[in-house]
C-alpha cells in the first residue's frame, strides 16, 4: 500500500485491478444465474450449490482485489461522487426512520393500522442502520482525535 | 471554483484523457475540474501545478474574500 508510482502506473494499476475485479464478479454473478436456470430444469440441489460457490468465489476475489490493490481503485472525483451518494440515501434512510418509526408504533399500539410485516420490518431495518452509521461516525471520529 | 485547466491544457497540446493520466486521475476528474462542477483536492491541486509548471493561483481562481486584518 505504500509503495509508489508515478501517475501513469496509478490509473494503469486502477484499471487493471478494476478489470480483475469486475471479471471475478461478473463470472460469480453469471454462475449463479447460470445455475439457477440450470436448476429449474434439473431441479439437483447440487447445481446451485455449486452457482452459490461460485458467486461467492467471485466475491472473495472482489475483495481479494480491493484488499491487495496498491492504489486507491476510485480517484477522488468518483469517491466524491459515492459520498454525495452515500448523503442522499443516508438523507432518506434517516427520513424514512423518523417519520415511519413514530407513527408504525402510534398506529400499531392505537390498533389503528398495522403496516405489513415487510413494512414493519424495512422500517426497523432502517433504525438499525442509523444506529450502524452512528457507530462508524464515532469509530472514525476516533481516528481523527 | 473557476480555474484555467483548460486554457493551460490546450495550449499544451494534450486531450482530458492525456491530462488525466499525466497526473493519475481519470478523464472524468479533469473534465468536471475544468467545467467548475467538483473542486479538485489539494493534492491534485498541486500535481496540476507541477505538470504545468505553474503556481496553484495561476490555475484557481477561489474567489474569496481575502482574510486578516
Amino acid at each position: 500500500m505504500t509503495e509508489e508510482f508515478t501517475a501513469k502506473q496509478q490509473v494503469q494499476k486502477r484499471e487493471q485491478y478494476s478489470k480483475w475485479i469486475n471479471r471475478s464478479v461478473g463470472v460469480g454473478v453469471v454462475s449463479f444465474f447460470l445455475a439457477m436456470t440450470i436448476w429449474t430444469v434439473t431441479k439437483e440441489q447440487l447445481v446451485l450449490f455449486t452457482g452459490l460457490g461460485l458467486y461467492w468465489l467471485g466475491a472473495i476475489g472482489m475483495w481479494i482485489g480491493y484488499w491487495y490493490s496498491p492504489v486507491s481503485l476510485r480517484d477522488e472525483f468518483e469517491q466524491h461522487m459515492e459520498w454525495e451518494a452515500s448523503q442522499a440515501v443516508s438523507a432518506f434512510i434517516a427520513a424514512v426512520s423518523i417519520i415511519g418509526i413514530p407513527a408504525d408504533v402510534v398506529l400499531s399500539t392505537t390498533g389503528v393500522y398495522t403496516a405489513p410485516a415487510a413494512i414493519r420490518g424495512a422500517l426497523w431495518g432502517y433504525l438499525l442502520l442509523v444506529f450502524i452509521f452512528g457507530a462508524a461516525h464515532w469509530y472514525v471520529k476516533r481516528q481523527y482525535e | 471554483m473557476k480555474n484555467e485547466i483548460d486554457v493551460y491544457r490546450e495550449r499544451a497540446g494534450l486531450s482530458q484523457g492525456d491530462l488525466a493520466t499525466a497526473v493519475g486521475v481519470s478523464r472524468q476528474t479533469i473534465n468536471a475540474v475544468e467545467r467548475d462542477r467538483y473542486d479538485p483536492s489539494l493534492e491534485l491541486a498541486f500535481k496540476l501545478a507541477a505538470y504545468f509548471d505553474c503556481r496553484i493561483e495561476e490555475l484557481f481562481d477561489p474567489d474569496i474574500e481575502p482574510v486578516g486584518e
